[in-house]
Order: C-alpha cells, then structure tokens, then sequence
C-alpha cells in the first residue's frame, strides 16, 4: 500500500508543515493552487497565515478530511442556513474555544485559504457570542469604544424605536 | 506570537455575515438596534447591509418599515403581520407600505383578526401578482371568521406564482382554482374550508380540513 501522497504549506513565518494532500485540500484556495502548478516539491507558500495560526487551521482540517464538501451556491439569506447559528457540533465547539484573538485569526486564515465550513464554525461562534447581549456588553466583551455621543445615542434609539425592555 | 486582531479588523463582507446569524428574524428589530448602537462602524455596516433588513414585522411602526423595506434594498424580502395585538400599524396600512415592493416579497405571514375591511386590507396580495413569492400564511381569528363569504381571490385572479413552495390557510376561504394548483398530486379541496396547508415542494403535499366543508 503506498503513503497518501503529501505537500508541504509554508506559514508566513516560514514554518513548513508537511500533511497529506487530501487534508490540505479542505482548502480551495491550495486546491486551486495545486490544480493550477501540478504536483510539486516546493513548498505551497501561505504570506496571509502565520504558523500557529495555520497549525490549529490544520488540525480542523485533518478532523474533518473525510467531510463532503460544502455546496458553493448556499443562499445566506435563506432561512435553513441563518439557522446555522446555533448548530456547530461538539468537536467543533471545543476546537474553537480559543481567546479571542486567535478566533479572529482563524476566520481570516479560513477566509484567505476559502475554508468555508471553518468560516461558518468561526462566525457562528461570534455571532453565538453576540446574540442576547446588549450594546454596552457587547462592547465590553470585544473591547470596542462607544464613540457616540449621548445624543446621537439618543437619537439612533429613537430612529430604532429602541426599548432596554426588549 | 504576536497578534492584533480585533472583532472591528475582520472585513465588511465577514462582521456582515456574522451580524446576519446574529439576527433572529422573529426579532430582527430589536437585534438590529442592539448592533447598531455599539458603535460607529458597526452603525454602518448594518445600515448598508440589505439582507439584514430583509425581516419586516409590523410589531415596527410606520417609520420603521417604510426605513426596513428601503435599507432592504434589492433584497427579498418576509413579511410578518403578528397575532395579539403586537402590530404597530393597522394591516391595511402594512400592507399598503409593503405593496409597492411586491415583486421582492419572499414570504408573507398574516394572522389578524376578522374583519368585515379583511379582504380589502389584503391589497395588493388579492390584486396583483407576487413574482417571488414562496411561503404564504393567511390566518384569521376572532369573532366571525367562520362566517360563510365568499372565497377571496388571490393575485388578481392569476396563477400561483411558480416559486409558491408553502401555502397555509387558517379559517380563510381563498378561491384556489385559479391558483392553478390543481395538478398537485395529492390536493383534497371542496369548495369551501378552514384549515388548509399546502407544501407543493419538495414532495407535493396537500392536506385539508380540519373543519368540514361549510
């Protein structure tokens, strides 16, 4: 039985990693890029993801390998997908609990490498992590600054016909 | 390793798609404001965001779908008239808002209380066609709505739009021949009913009658 043939992704600080083609693929952008270049030895350079970042985007990657592959065509606006947000499986969960800088990491890198299933675990987890709050918590929970003035505030409550009871 | 990312460095298109699974649709307008009143940027971004507005409740007033069906842009659009006493605007006045983006409706659900001005208030939906239109729930309640009248005509006569998927009726009398839905396979109509729902998608599914016929 030969070995599941392999490439080798170089991070953006020049860590290289070496994993199987099938789980690099996960992937459409390294996907393409093998397409495009045919089997190589060089290695497949990634300037947008730095080595921790593109070793924790791996290990989703080989967990998932033998996934199908998300359908390109997905409406967001339909209903049944908005529902994603409350779906993200248990393996899932616990491989994005990480602080939050790193989260961001991880979407950017699955956008930049289009991993769509990992773009959707990573949103939904913002999203999750927004539902319910109020804006003064959900500025505090992601270290924004309220750069309104009082009565702008005002203003845009009454726009919204906002309620703090609602 | 160093990083510097924050939630406002993430691009449009991506602080977009995550205030979209945000966004309950059954309670768009309070999430929406939630969004809007963090800060500037984020202000932005749901205000330039079509399908963010794409949820329209009359539990809004005035201002506020007549705002909802603008900032929707070219979106398509669910429109929701709420049960109990939630509506802000009468359902004539609702409807009279959202008529003139008909060929943008994606979904319309209306559970109101009978009146005698009922069928006049559903215009446009009895009088012009719904191009898009895919899910449809009419439902009545109160005092009179099992009083015998004549069956509303939809969409000015014509067919069912072909995009119709799902369309429930409670306690409404609707003239469904010339829907044209006549060729589902499994449909049981008589001339009169209370309680229909029709799933034309994906299995063709009709059922009927929870009241026999009047």
């Amino acid at each position: 039985m030969s070995a599941a043939p392999q490439v080798t992704l170089e991070s953006s600080d020049g860590e290289k990693f070496k994993v199987d083609k099938e789980v690099a693929e996960r992937s459409v952008l390294i996907k393409n890029m093998i397409e495009d270049v045919g089997e190589s030895d060089n290695p497949i350079p990634l300037p947008n993801v730095n080595a921790s970042v593109l070793k924790k985007v791996l290990e989703y990657c080989e967990h998932h390998r033998g996934d199908p592959l998300p359908a390109a065509d997905a409406d967001p606006s339909n209903d049944d997908n908005r529902k994603r947000a409350t779906e993200i499986s248990d393996w899932d969960q616990k491989f994005i609990q990480v602080d939050q800088e790193m989260l961001f990491e991880i979407i950017l890198a699955a956008n930049y490498m289009d991993i769509k299933p990992l773009l959707d675990v990573g949103c939904k987890t913002v999203a999750n992590m927004i539902k319910g709050k109020t804006p003064e918590e959900i500025r505090k929970l992601f270290n924004i600054v309220n750069d309104f003035t009082p009565e702008e505030e005002a203003q845009i409550k009454k726009e919204n016909e906002w309620a703090e009871d609602r | 390793m160093k990083f510097s990312r924050n939630i406002n460095s993430l691009p449009n298109e991506l602080l977009c798609e995550i205030f979209l699974l945000a966004v309950n649709p059954y309670s768009a307008r309070t999430d929406r404001c939630r969004l809007i009143l963090v800060c500037r940027l984020w202000k932005k971004h749901v205000e330039d965001s079509a399908l963010l507005w794409a949820d329209i409740s009359a539990r809004g007033g005035r201002a506020y779908i007549r705002r909802a069906l603008e900032n929707s842009k070219a979106s398509m659009i669910n429109l929701h008239y709420p049960e109990h006493n939630e509506a802000h605007i009468d359902l004539e006045s609702f409807m009279a808002e959202a008529g003139p983006y008909i060929a943008r409706w994606r979904s319309l659900t209306v559970v109101a209380r009978w009146s005698p001005q009922w069928e006049s208030a559903l215009d446009p939906l009895t009088s012009a066609q719904a191009p898009s239109l895919e899910f449809l729930e009419l439902c009545l309640f109160g005092p009179g709505y099992l009083t015998p009248a004549k069956a509303i005509t939809l969409f000015g006569g014509a067919l069912a739009p072909s995009t119709l998927k799902y369309l429930t009726l409670s306690h409404v009398q609707v003239a469904i021949e010339p829907l044209g839905l006549s060729g589902l396979p499994d449909q049981q109509f008589g001339p009169c009913w209370h309680w229909v729902s029709i799933v034309s998608h994906p299995t063709y599914h009709a059922t009927k009658a929870q009241f026999p016929e009047a």
